[in-house]
């Protein structure tokens, strides 16, 4: 899960002209001080459920408002479609392996010095950074019991296919 | 001697084509839009030997008419034409007495050899 | 909860009047329809209650519905003891939620009149802001067969051309908002989200189309529209088998002739060029939001696309979500279900 976190990740601030790359916690405390937007999104599936967090520097919100075209009062839309987007992007890694999940709408908050208390030992942030600015991202999944990957559909017939029953 | 097959699809081109495809042979080809056109061709046509149905049509879809032809006991061969390639479908269809299912674009020696097994000249 | 009483029975309505406790509604009964537009247009009532006259009813029920403030309310329909099926359904379609028939009794008023109070509490907390909607963010350009989309589309019609096709990416130059297009729909019920994949052909191509596909060189617009709609319709078909490799089910529609040949939401375009200079033909993929209807089960129509699966009692699957509805499916769930049952789908394209 955290693999495919990070590849989205990078994917998708790629494809917003943004390019990020994998970078150590800027300081003890993650982003520390600078935390000035979060935005987190509940996910569930047969047998597994978390959340996803996005949190990231005011820089950083700045510059994703602006490669989206927005202006200065859009700062929290952008930041609550960002962390839709990258669980969106996600979702559909996940379907290829089996646990197709549904989303709940983002819940964003913006703010100086934001702190974000989370359980220990359930997953971990990973951090990037991008041109003056950081962003981290985490995913917390807790799988149930007896979770099992669905097994991938059958390939459709192809064009030209003539099956006989 | 022949044998009437009647097409269904709301595509002229794909009548044009299907027509063509098993007119060469030697078959006599009847042709349809949708499910409720077919049905009420068929009523009147006794001698028909296969038929080659869409699934996407309007009013009444292909495994609809599945559902009648089945319901109505019929005997006459259907043969899926269709771009969906679902297994989930083709499972149903087949559920339904379907007894082949053949991806668009189709390959008329496909088509053909799939009506000589099914409904077959001078049988 | 505000009730608008309409009936022309002065004995009828006295009545219904003090059968429904004043502490709980404030009924307003009137006689005619002009006072009960002007009661609905005063202050917007949640229930009106009216007495379906022997004809015009579906066109009476149609007014009140359409009368200012009267959007949301709850319509119930005063009917005699046997009234044809037909005249059920029209008023049904004309958006009527319940019926009572001559005679009832005093409590079959009140319950009636009770039952969108619940609806209305179970409307409001399902459609809170913060509530989970579990409504999916799929990103679509992120799906590989999205971004392959041209040479999927120009493998399927190469085969069906019976030649291949050069593919690059970009709106062909020729092409004008006047060439002829066919688009299918493609739904993606669950995500409100539908896929438009056009198809358009330049001058040249149209006459290939013509000559090569329909195998005559003089043959009339309408069977050139009919091919076009077909090759949408297999391009559709390539879109949506590849999509399945990706465990996403798209929901295909009726191929349809698209005139303006204009793609308002965010696209992508391929040029496919023929063989031999024998013309170009575009493939636009666009993805459009589409915000999902709630309605009645005795609206359900051709064209609709279930957003969720339909269970018996029991969970039993009766129909998957994704489903498009033909006419026959349609009324078969209409009649399987009835008015009062509600459900999300995508409106028809």
């Amino acid at each position: 899960m955290d693999r495919h976190l990070m590849l989205v990740t990078t994917e998708l601030f790629a494809a917003d002209d943004l390019p990020v790359e994998r970078c150590s916690p800027p300081s003890e405390a993650g982003l520390g001080k600078e935390t000035y937007c979060m935005s987190s999104i509940g996910y569930v599936g047969n047998g597994v459920k978390g959340v996803l967090i996005l949190a990231a520097t005011r820089a950083a919100a700045e510059a994703w408002t602006r490669a989206a075209g927005g202006l200065e009062c859009d700062l929290v839309d952008t930041v609550g479609e960002f962390s839709n987007m990258l669980l969106g992007r996600l979702k559909g890694r996940l379907l290829k392996e089996g646990i197709p999940i549904s989303l709940a709408t983002p819940l964003t908050v913006i703010g100086d010095g934001l702190r974000l208390s989370v359980a220990p030992g359930v997953s971990s942030w990973q951090f990037f950074e991008g041109p003056g600015w950081h962003l981290g991202t985490r995913l917390d999944a807790a799988f149930e019991a007896g979770f099992q990957r669905k097994e991938t559909a059958t390939a459709p017939a192809e064009a030209g296919d003539a099956i006989l029953f | 001697m022949t044998a009437r097959v009647m097409v269904i699809d709301d595509s002229m081109l794909v009548r044009r084509q299907v027509s063509a495809a098993l007119k060469t042979p030697g078959y006599l080809v009847t042709e349809a839009i949708d499910g409720v056109d077919a049905l009420e061709k068929l009523a009147g046509l006794t001698d028909t030997k296969l038929i080659v149905c869409d699934v996407n049509m309007p009013r009444m879809n292909g495994i609809e008419l599945l559902e009648k032809l089945s319901a109505q006991g019929s005997a006459v061969p259907v043969v899926m034409l269709t771009t969906e390639g679902q297994p989930e479908l083709i499972q149903r269809a087949r559920s339904l007495g379907a007894k082949g299912w053949i991806v668009k674009p189709f390959k008329p020696e496909f088509l053909v050899a799939t009506a000589a097994k099914l409904a077959p000249l001078g049988a | 909860m505000r009730v608008i009483l309409l009936n022309d029975r002065r004995a009828e309505r006295d009545a219904m009047v003090r059968a429904l406790p004043q502490d709980t509604y404030r009924v307003e009964a009137v006689g005619d329809e002009t006072a009960a537009l002007a009661a609905i247009a005063r202050e917007a009532p949640q229930v009106v209650v009216f007495s379906v006259p022997t004809k015009g009813g579906q066109d009476l029920a149609r007014r009140l519905r359409g009368g200012e403030n009267a959007s949301e309310a709850y319509l119930l329909a005063i009917v005699e003891a046997t009234p044809a099926n037909k005249e059920l359904s029209n008023l049904i379609t004309a958006g009527v939620h319940d019926f009572m028939r001559r005679p009832f009794a005093d409590i079959e008023l009140i319950e009636r009149v009770k039952a969108p109070e619940r609806l209305l509490r179970w409307s409001r907390a399902v459609s809170k802001p913060n509530a989970f909607d579990f409504s999916a963010a799929l990103d679509v350009n992120a799906l590989r067969s999205w971004r392959t989309l041209g040479q999927l589309v120009a493998e399927d019609l190469g085969e069906m051309a019976g030649q291949p096709f050069a593919v690059s990416q970009g709106y062909p130059k020729q092409l004008n908002g006047t060439a002829p297009c066919a688009s299918i729909p493609m739904s993606l019920a669950g995500d409100q989200l539908e896929l438009r994949l056009s198809i358009v052909a330049d001058a040249v191509a149209t006459q290939w189309i013509r000559g090569t596909l329909l195998g005559d060189p003089v043959a009339p617009d309408n069977a050139v529209h009919d091919a076009l709609r077909e090759l949408a319709n297999t391009a559709g078909g390539a879109l949506k088998r590849a999509a399945l490799g990706e465990s996403i089910t798209l929901t295909t529609g009726i191929p349809r002739d698209d005139s303006s040949a204009r793609f308002p939401g965010k696209h992508q375009c391929w040029s496919l060029e023929l063989e031999g200079g024998a013309g170009c033909l575009a493939v636009v993929g666009e993805i459009r939001a589409r915000s999902n209807e709630r309605i009645s089960a005795a609206q359900l129509a051709e064209g609709m696309v279930l957003a969720h699966d339909i269970r018996s009692e029991g969970g039993v699957l009766i129909v998957p979500a994704g489903s498009r509805l033909t006419a026959t499916s349609a009324n078969r769930l209409a009649a399987m279900l009835g008015p009062r049952y509600f459900l999300e789908v995508a409106p028809a394209s």
